[in-house]
């Protein structure tokens, strides 16, 4: 999958995972690139633009094994963001899918 | 690369950046980093999986909209030519005013305990009322410092981050960051002080001070005795003619008035409880002591002055009451003070020379060949005057002058001068009446309407003249 598809859906995939539980940078990171392999610094300033955009918050948290990480949570501007995205992409893939179909 | 070497080459060429966002993304590789050991990873080991600085910045800048070359805009523009113009000329005396008057305000708010006695001794109420008032005043003056001091430290830090800039460019990105984001009060945040806590220190200082000296000044009028010693000094009089009196007074409310004894009597506060030796003469005192205040007899043995200086300055002017036996006469009576009010209840002089620099200047039922008024700031009040020549001379303040009759005397003759204030003159009977004001109403009128004077001249700069007497 190239570069430029991936990043625009990589909103999404972040929003996604730190609603279904709260996450660490890494973590989130990892968690993307087990699946759709990106590198570790296209992630870092989305988290960090879904910050200041305000639909996730941080918070620290002491972790069983070295010192509190930064968690991120979705909030409730995150949740209905994520639905707008998802809309948009399930639309998406059924416009293109159209579109490859009536081809084909 | 040590780890360090990698954040700040990652924070290098970060540097398009704003501090901020470079240091978010910043925090991420270092929780990567804090992480490792207990993950069993050695920093290398972590620096082996990250990308390289570049190409982790290109990323992130690319992310951020940000070209890459944008980044050399952060470089200050300013040769180095022109920073050391700006040096030579600006900075070479700005930065060490700065410090030092920063310094010295700051080392000024130590006399905290000085002020205090200061104004305990010169018998602010009482020591509560000095140390309440000392405190209030020192708690705004420490908040004031606090920002002086914040201000000063950020101009300081960015003349010194704009020289490193201009001389190295970006190379020492991380120590330039550090010190332009050095806020005093991001410090004073983690000890509590907040600017909303220090915006409420200074308004209960404001607001505590003023009531304080709010309330000093209505308990303690200078005509009461706060914290001195009342002392009093009895004269004989040998004879109720001829005799003159003068005052010379610093700091002094006097009033002049008679009395029951047939003495001259003096009495004033003293504030400052010291001992004063004195020898009695055939009519007076000698004070050996005189810079704070005399009392002693001219050579014709008639004239009688008295002097008060250096006497309690702000907090508590003395209050002086000169009583005189009922019948005396004087030749001259002249009353000065440099601040403090006079007022002269029905005396009888051939001349009569009042003046102060500060304060009101009154005269009841008094009866003079001629009058002299003058005072800088206050008001002056004549009631019941009968007097051949009045001169009467302020700068702020009312004029005031109500039953002033010498009709009969040839040249009788009323001259005033004013700046700032309202002159009202009522039933005066003058042969010869000039007002001058600046900036207020000059207004004279008679209710004898008969009566017609040789010459009136009234006269403002700004204000209305009004006046029914005919001339």
């Amino acid at each position: 999958m190239g570069a430029q598809l991936k990043k625009g859906v990589l909103d999404l995939c972040v929003l996604n995972i730190v609603l279904k539980e709260d996450s660490y940078g890494y973590d989130i990171y990892q968690n993307i690139n087990s699946d759709l392999e990106i590198s570790e610094s296209t992630i870092y300033p989305i988290l960090r633009k879904l910050v200041k955009e305000g639909y996730c918050e941080t918070y620290l948290k002491e972790s069983n094994e070295g010192p509190p990480r930064k968690y991120f949570k979705i909030t409730k501007l995150g949740q209905t963001k994520l639905e707008v995205l998802r809309s948009e992409w399930n639309s998406f893939i059924h416009t293109v899918n159209n579109m490859l179909g009536s081809e084909a | 690369m040590s780890r360090k070497q990698f954040i700040s080459k990652l924070s290098y060429h970060l540097s398009a950046l704003n501090i901020e966002e470079r240091r978010e993304i910043i925090s991420f590789y270092e929780d990567r980093f804090n992480n490792a050991v207990y993950e069993g990873k050695t920093d290398e080991d972590i620096i082996s999986e990250l990308e390289t600085p570049e190409e982790i910045a290109r990323n992130v800048l690319s992310e951020y909209g940000i070209q890459k070359r944008v980044k050399e805009q952060r470089v200050e523009p300013t040769s180095i030519l022109g920073i050391l113009f700006f040096d030579l000329f600006i900075t070479s005396w700005l930065l060490p005013v700065l410090v030092t008057v920063t310094g010295a305000l700051t080392m000024s708010w130590f006399s905290y305990f000085a002020t205090f006695s200061v104004f305990f001794n010169f018998g602010f109420g009482t020591a509560l009322a000095a140390f309440i008032l000392s405190t209030a005043v020192f708690a705004v003056y420490l908040v004031f410092i606090l920002y002086l001091i914040a201000v000063v430290i950020k101009l300081v830090l960015f003349l010194f981050t704009w020289h490193v800039r201009v001389f190295t460019g970006n190379k020492n990105i991380n120590l330039i960051d550090r010190l332009e984001s050095f806020n005093l009060f991001d410090e004073l945040k983690k000890i509590k002080i907040t600017h909303k806590l220090l915006g409420i220190i200074a308004l209960t200082g404001v607001v505590v001070a003023v009531a304080s000296v709010g309330i000093w000044r209505t308990v303690a009028k200078p005509t009461e005795l706060i914290n001195g010693t009342i002392e009093t000094h009895e004269f004989e009089v040998s004879d109720l003619e001829n005799y003159s009196l003068s005052t010379l007074l610093s700091n002094a409310a006097v009033d002049v008035e008679y009395g029951t004894s047939d003495k001259v009597v003096v009495t004033f506060n003293n504030y400052d409880e010291a001992e004063i030796t004195y020898t009695e003469l055939t009519n007076g005192l000698d004070i050996e002591d005189k810079t704070r205040y005399e009392f002693w007899d001219n050579v014709s043995g008639m004239d009688f002055i008295i002097s008060l200086l250096n006497n309690d300055l702000v907090f508590n002017p003395s209050h002086m009451t000169i009583e005189v036996p009922v019948g005396i006469e004087f030749a001259e009576l002249e009353i000065h003070t440099d601040n403090g009010e006079i007022d002269v209840e029905g005396m009888n002089a051939t001349i009569l020379d009042i003046s102060t620099a500060n304060g009101t200047l009154s005269l009841t039922g008094v009866e003079a060949d001629s009058i002299k008024s003058v005072t800088v700031n206050g008001e002056i009040t004549f009631d019941d005057v009968f007097a051949g020549t009045v001169f009467i001379e302020s700068v702020n303040g009312e004029i005031e002058l109500n039953d002033i009759n010498t009709a009969s005397i040839d040249g009788a003759r009323l001259d005033i001068t004013l700046v700032n204030g309202e002159i009202t003159v009522s039933d005066a009977y003058f042969k010869r009446v000039d007002i001058e004001n600046v900036n207020g109403n000059v207004s004279y009128f008679n209710t004898d309407r008969s009566y017609i004077a040789e010459s009136v001249q009234l006269e403002t700069v700004n204000g209305k003249e009004s006046s029914n007497v005919g001339y």
